[in-house]
């Protein structure tokens, strides 16, 4: 068995340091990440660009740390969004049930069923490209997970006895829903949540790389990697380090969640189990 | 050749934290040991043929005794010194492999909760199968006809229905034969009865002990009955065992102990099982009812029209302090008949009046009739503190304050006799029993007219079920409460009720004065009801009920 702890500590530890470096990027990068510099063109890491250059000459590592802010924020908003949809989604269908429960879960697996990169490819060539586009075509895709598990969650909870003892007292529905069932969701929905920011950690870097997400001249990790592409044979280090930050924070995250969720579930609140 | 099962100075302890472990309200585990001692020194024999009952209250050891036979304790449960072996093997060094051709094999168990031993998604058969290929060697058709032959011999009717029925499609009494015919499938000299009828009715648990016995005279099946109901050991067992926080108290012929107990605690379990008429109370005729059920009817499933209503057509009629106890088997409405007169049931017909004395009551939710569930850990949400659950009805109140709130839970707390100091814990850190007074002082908290007990003792032991039922009479005394006791416990009504309404597949069969229904039950069920409650030390019954069931299979 892996000692658990330890690798939760370093990937904290990992996680904290590039959350830092990405957000004090406008003050630390070392060059403008859109300065170009023609004479050094796909330059080898040296001691003034340690990761190398890009075919018109910026700086890797100035790039790398300027485009994270667009790749994590958007990453970030659009887990947050989702989950929130989500869990709404999945709690009022619970709570609902009948018709308006039909049709959420019908939905669910009509977006279950087509691929989550052709809709929103399609919706971000509706909608044109940007900012918020690139956030409504991810959160439309991304909600279905959420409410899916919401959906069980509540169920689930709605028919333990301490509902039912909450009904019978006089506890109006709102009191169920944010005191009862809400708390009983947050925990796994949390892990799910950081399971599905590494996923669209990804997939704001595939519709970057697609050439969907931002565009120039700003950057993120999946434009860079579309950049460096061609040139991979000749300044390989332009592909690994976008790649690797994106590994790198989809892991730590998924790391850091899931243990996060196992306290949060606490041995101290799981049911006592048989007596006698 | 059958084997004695021999037990000696076993001891056994937990290193899990003593803070995490169910019961610790009590003082005994209070104090945050880290090896808290499960059992001590606990030592027994059951020779082939023999029918010995261990009794005590919940958290005495019971269950742990049986399960360190099979070596199944949990992971932070060690043995640490003593022996347990079955004829020449001792069980308490057998490598895994051996283990497993005892457990099931020579060595039955017979588990608490029958529905969630069985895989639902196998049929009653297939489980069958298992223990018959591995311990009988017998496969296909030949594992087939022996399991029809099973079900029939634990008194399924339809033996051939029941090897292809899925554990859903049972009822509780019959997933308990089920158990029991898997327990029989390794064809075990011994078998360890983990409170096999703590969740089922009278006539059902006399029936599965019935089984046991002619199991036990006609094979030589030894038998080790763990249980809290004294009234069963004194009809069934050759000799009891009494285990009080993991030692064996007392021990000796049922006869003797039950009759001439040695130690208080043998003599505070027999108190306890022991449940008097109730004294007659004045008639109540004059009295204002406080509910009226007006021929309610509940189906579910509204699509099938064969499936017959959960309520059919009940119509009945709640005295202000009046005690009105609800008999039925399980499955015949007891439970939605609780539902629907809280609230949380809407019924399809008739109607239900809960009578309020609206000028006395601050606000206006329904909360005249307020209802205790029958499983204390899960009526309270197990990430609040009790006080946060207390006080939840009470915030909805826009009248009360804070202070307000937090006096009126105290003063409920002290009503059912807990510490305030209590309300900071959660669930989990709470017994059945201080739970199950919670419940009732969150009723209290809402001045209900009626108080439903829907089973609310059946899942604690005879000990604390005996308190319990002393603060509800106490309420019943001070307050002009009127209680509705939902059980399938013949003593729980005789000793508490005025008025006894006996369900029967959604209808209601009868209604009686507590002492006519027992002297003379009119319906045909009321009858096989009155006659299956077994007496506590009713030892004479025993020649009785061993020709009735001689008769009747």
């Amino acid at each position: 068995m892996r000692n658990t702890s330890t690798v939760d500590r370093v990937a904290v530890v990992i996680l904290a340091l590039v959350v830092l470096a990405v957000a004090a990027a406008p003050w630390v990068v070392p060059y403008p990440p859109d300065e170009q510099n023609l004479v050094a063109r796909l330059a080898p890491p040296t001691t003034g660009h340690w990761l190398g250059t890009d075919h018109l000459g910026r700086d890797t590592l100035s790039r790398l740390l300027d485009g994270g802010r667009f790749s994590m924020l958007m990453a970030a908003l659009a887990t947050l969004l989702t989950g929130l949809l989500g869990t709404a989604i999945g709690v009022i269908s619970a709570r609902r049930r009948g018709w308006l429960d039909e049709f959420f879960t019908r939905t669910n697996d009509v977006l279950l069923a087509l691929p989550e990169m052709v809709v929103a490819l399609f919706i971000v060539a509706a909608m044109g490209t940007g900012f918020a586009p690139l956030l409504v075509a991810l959160t439309v895709t991304g909600w279905t997970p959420f409410a899916r598990l919401a959906r069980t969650l509540a169920y689930d909870v709605s028919a333990r006895g301490f509902v039912e003892a909450a009904r019978v007292v006089g506890c109006p529905p709102s009191f169920i829903i944010f005191r009862h069932i809400l708390p009983h969701l947050a925990a796994p929905m949390l892990g799910q949540a950081t399971l599905r920011f590494g996923q669209l950690l990804i997939s704001v870097g595939a519709l970057s790389y697609l050439g969907l997400g931002v565009q120039p001249p700003q950057s993120d990790w999946g434009s860079m990697l579309a950049a460096a592409q061609p040139y991979a044979d000749r300044a390989p280090l332009g592909i690994i380090g976008p790649g690797l930050a994106i590994f790198t924070v989809a892991l730590c995250v998924t790391l850091i969640g899931q243990r996060a969720a196992r306290m949060a579930a606490g041995p101290l609140l799981l049911p006592t189990g048989g007596r006698g | 050749m059958p084997e004695q099962l021999v037990i000696e100075e076993l001891h056994v302890r937990s290193t899990a934290p003593a803070r995490i472990a169910p019961g610790a309200g009590r003082p005994a585990s209070g104090e945050p040991a880290v090896y808290r001692p499960i059992l001590s020194g606990v030592g027994l024999s059951v020779s082939p043929g023999e029918f010995v009952a261990l009794v005590g209250g919940s958290g005495s050891g019971k269950t742990m005794t049986a399960m360190s036979a099979l070596r199944l304790l949990p992971p932070q449960v060690t043995i640490d010194s003593g022996s347990v072996r079955l004829g020449p093997l001792d069980l308490t060094n057998a490598s895994e492999a051996e283990l497993n051709t005892v457990r099931g094999g020579k060595l039955g168990m017979l588990f608490q909760q029958p529905k969630r031993m069985f895989n639902p998604n196998k049929t009653i058969g297939s489980h069958l199968h298992e223990p018959l290929k591995l311990h009988g060697g017998l496969r296909g058709k030949q594992a087939h006809a022996k399991a029809v032959e099973l079900l029939a011999e634990v008194g399924f009717e339809d033996a051939h229905w029941g090897v292809r029925a899925y554990p859903h499609q049972l009822s509780g009494g019959m997933a308990q034969r089920a158990m029991t015919a898997l327990a029989l499938a390794g064809q075990p000299d011994m078998l360890l009865a983990d409170e096999p009828t703590s969740a089922l009715d009278k006539v059902l648990e006399r029936q599965i002990l019935q089984l046991l016995d002619r199991e036990r005279s006609e094979r030589g099946l030894g038998i080790l009955y763990i249980t809290h109901n004294l009234a069963s050991v004194a009809a069934f067992a050759d000799r009891v065992l009494v285990m009080d926080s993991g030692r064996i108290v007392e021990s000796g012929p049922a006869q003797e102990v039950l009759s001439r107990p040695r130690t208080a605690y043998t003599q505070q379990l027999l108190d306890a099982s022991n449940l008097l008429p109730a004294p007659r109370r004045v008639p109540l005729s004059e009295a204002r009812s406080v509910l009226t059920l007006n021929a309610v009817v509940k189906q579910f499933a509204s699509g099938k029209s064969r499936c017959r209503p959960a309520l059919d057509n009940v119509s009945l009629d709640v005295k202000q302090g009046e005690i009105l106890g609800v008999l039925g088997q399980s499955g015949s409405g007891k439970s939605t008949l609780a539902r629907s007169i809280v609230g949380l049931e809407d019924v399809s017909g008739g109607s239900i009046n809960r009578k309020l004395d609206t000028a006395g009551k601050h606000g206006a939710a329904p909360t005249a009739v307020q209802l205790v569930f029958q499983e204390p850990h899960d009526s309270f949400d197990p990430r609040m503190t009790l006080r946060a659950s207390l006080e939840a009805p009470l915030l909805q109140r826009k009248d009360l304050t804070a202070a307000g709130r937090s006096q009126r839970i105290h003063d409920a707390m002290e009503e059912v006799g807990l510490d305030a100091a209590l309300l900071g814990r959660r669930p989990c850190q709470c017994s059945g029993g201080q739970l199950q007074r919670v419940t009732i002082a969150r009723a209290l908290l809402m001045e209900p007219e009626v108080l439903i007990c829907d089973e609310g003792t059946s899942a604690l032991d005879a000990l604390t079920q005996r308190t319990i039922l002393n603060l509800l009479l106490c309420l019943h005394r001070d307050r002009g409460l009127s209680l509705i006791m939902i059980t399938h416990d013949m003593d729980v009504i005789r000793h508490m009720c005025d008025r006894v309404a006996v369900l029967f597949k959604g209808r209601l069969v009868e209604v009686a004065e507590t002492h006519e229904f027992f002297s003379d039950p009119q319906h045909e069920h009321s009858k096989a009801l009155v006659s299956a409650a077994i007496p506590c030390r009713g030892l004479h019954l025993k020649k009785i009920t061993l020709g009735q069931s001689a008769a009747s299979v």
